[in-house]
């Protein structure tokens, strides 16, 4: 008998006896009023995505953590797009802002040929 | 079979062992009797309407992690209570284990085998010794041994590999082999 089936054998034999252990009649009652007021918590019909989601989880510890990582890495990437828009990096023209500024600039000035044209002037 | 009816069976058939797992884990009637009562609650609160056949595992995962739970509340209240202890006086406390006593005899505790006295003393001793086991040692023992969980489902309750778990039960077994002979107990 290898040494693991020495241990194997020893530990059936322990939990045997350890479940042989008598509870006192005191705790079995504390234990019948557990049970019952347990039973009184059942909620029917609870069937829904996210009890079955969690039951998964707890058969599959290892996917269950690599689903918290996946989630954590898609808040960061959320909070960083967040971020990312509330500061667009500029997109007017720094030169007709300028003139915008001064009121020297006509209404259509946003066309990309007459900016031009007017940077070219200034210049 | 109603589904409550299903769920009550199985409840009164895994409430006593429960309540010697969490027994052993914190080796108080009361805290053990508050960790069976929430691991029932969530259980009969979330996953009632699971297949029966998942019932099992999922109870002792749930009775696991509420295990865990507690041990960090009470890691937790252990450090505020030595912080603030180092403020007040200490007094001495004479009083001994009753277990140390067995251990320094050096006799063999096991008596007859048709002895009561003899089979509770035992029955003392391998309790100590299961409850003297490191966390995840105890937690690999008592899932294979007490609740006859084979590897795989072992691992899965406690989110570890299969390997963790053969290590950890060898370990268990070890240490306990040890401790048992050193009373007196075959093992």
């Amino acid at each position: 008998m290898s040494m693991n089936d020495h241990y194997d054998a020893m530990g059936t034999r322990l939990g045997r006896d350890i479940d042989a252990i008598p509870t006192s009649p005191r705790q079995q009652q504390r234990l019948h009023a557990i049970r019952t007021n347990a039973l009184e918590r059942v909620r029917p019909g609870r069937t829904g995505r996210l009890a079955s989601l969690r039951a998964w989880c707890f058969s599959h510890p290892a996917a269950e953590r690599r689903l918290a990582q996946s989630a954590l890495a898609l808040l960061v990437l959320c909070a960083g797009l967040a971020l990312w828009q509330s500061h667009p990096s500029s997109y007017i023209d720094d030169e007709v802002d300028a003139q915008l500024l001064a009121d020297e600039v006509p209404v259509d000035a946003w066309l990309s040929d007459q900016a031009s044209a007017l940077g070219g002037e200034r210049s | 079979m109603e589904p409550t009816e299903n769920l009550s069976a199985f409840l009164a058939g895994i409430e006593r062992r429960a309540f010697r797992q969490a027994m052993f884990a914190t080796q108080n009637q009361e805290a053990a009797l508050d960790i069976v009562q929430e691991a029932m609650l969530k259980l009969a609160e979330h996953y009632a309407q699971r297949p029966a056949d998942e019932w099992p595992l999922l109870f002792q995962r749930i009775l696991q992690n509420v295990i865990r739970d507690h041990h960090r509340r009470s890691r937790v209240r252990s450090m505020w209570i030595s912080l603030l202890s180092a403020l007040v006086p200490q007094r001495d406390d004479d009083e001994a284990n009753l277990l140390d006593s067995l251990a320094t005899t050096g006799e063999p505790a096991f008596a007859a085998p048709d002895d009561e006295t003899g089979r509770r003393q035992t029955r003392a001793i391998i309790d100590t010794a299961i409850a003297r086991l490191p966390l995840r040692q105890r937690q690999a023992f008592l899932l294979r041994y007490l609740e006859e969980l084979d590897v795989a489902q072992t691992a899965a309750v406690m989110g570890c590999s299969e390997g963790s778990v053969k290590t950890h039960c060898s370990r268990a077994c070890h240490t306990l082999a040890a401790w048992l002979e050193e009373k007196g107990i075959r093992p």
